[in-house]
């Protein structure tokens, strides 16, 4: 096999060649543009640094004093600025977010779905849940305080209705006898 | 239980009939109970002869009056109260507000039992008093508190 001739060169080995060619130009032009601007910045810097610390300008009306100034303004209230705007727009937007979700519906979609009954005897140990729910309540107080308070009101209205029966008889009789009872005016 | 304004005054007769009656459902229960345990002790003497006892009214009666003397006279000399009192809070006592002893609850029982119609004297008398508490010297009372005299 002899020397390949330009016209034979592959078409792969053109396109390689061309993409070198441009990568190299890109960073040959990246490098000339970071000279640059570090050769800038450090021409530029000693002006800026005259622009704003001007000699013969008090100190107190040097551009580079307002600068410093703003800067520390917003370093400082940046946070109370991001709290109070979360403060005012989370509530709004939760509350629009809900009012436009039907989450009744949503709700009635999802349980309408899920075996509720099942879910519940398999992770959760329903007797245990009982018995503890039952122990936590004294059952049998609660009982006699209901019965014990029943019984003690009936047996006093019983009483008291005797009683004013007794006086209206008392008083039916003694007006019967034109008489008064000894004790009473 | 609080002390009313009318605690130791003289029973009126609705109270007392009231009572009477609730006495008598004890003494109908009581028989009852005897009739049933003298029935098990027959099955349990002759189970193959077995018939339920059905007494005469003669024996009913006499049976009646000797259950209402016994359990009317250990109410009253124990603790004042018979059942029927205790539910209308009623207290039989002395006329000086003591127990009234054995021999007087077993006369005024007695009394009772053979004739209840002296208690409808309690609405003639000025103090509330039946003919058998005329005869016995004795009285009763509202007592709501639960406490036996001495």
């Amino acid at each position: 096999m002899g020397a390949r001739t330009t016209s034979e060169v592959s078409l792969p080995a053109a396109a390689t060649a061309v993409a070198d060619a441009a990568l190299g130009v890109g960073w040959w032009a990246t490098k000339v543009t970071a000279s640059a601007v570090s050769i800038g910045g450090r021409v530029a810097r000693p002006l800026v640094a005259l622009a704003l610390d001007p000699p013969l300008v008090p100190a107190r009306l040097a551009p580079g004093r307002l600068v410093r100034r703003v800067s520390v303004t917003v370093h400082d209230e940046r946070v109370e600025a991001v709290q109070s705007f979360t403060a005012i727009s989370a509530p709004v937007t939760l509350g629009m977010v809900l009012d436009r979700v039907d989450l009744t519906g949503i709700a009635d979609e999802l349980l309408s779905r899920v075996d509720l009954n099942a879910l519940l005897l398999r992770h959760v140990d329903v007797a245990a849940l009982a018995q503890a729910v039952i122990d936590g309540v004294d059952l049998p107080q609660i009982v006699r305080q209901a019965s014990g308070s029943l019984t003690s009101e009936t047996v006093e209205s019983i009483r008291v209705q005797g009683i004013d029966a007794d006086r209206a008889v008392a008083r039916l009789v003694d007006r019967l006898l034109v008489r008064r009872r000894p004790g009473t005016p | 239980v609080s002390r009313p304004a009318f605690q130791g005054r003289p029973a009126g007769i609705v109270s007392r009939v009231l009572a009477c009656g609730i006495d008598g459902l004890v003494v109908v229960g009581l028989l009852v109970l005897a009739w049933g345990a003298t029935a098990a002790f027959l099955f349990l003497l002759r189970p193959a002869s077995f018939t339920v006892p059905s007494p005469s009214w003669g024996l009913v009666v006499v049976a009646g009056g000797v259950v209402s003397v016994v359990y009317l006279t250990v109410s009253w000399a124990t603790s004042g109260r018979s059942y029927g009192d205790q539910v209308l809070g009623l207290r039989v006592t002395s006329r000086a507000a003591g127990r009234l002893g054995w021999v007087r609850s077993a006369a005024r029982a007695a009394a009772y039992v053979a004739f209840p119609l002296g208690l409808v004297w309690v609405v003639l008398d000025p103090l509330n008093r039946s003919v058998q508490d005329l005869v016995v010297r004795s009285r009763v009372v509202y007592d709501w508190v639960p406490r036996v005299p001495t």
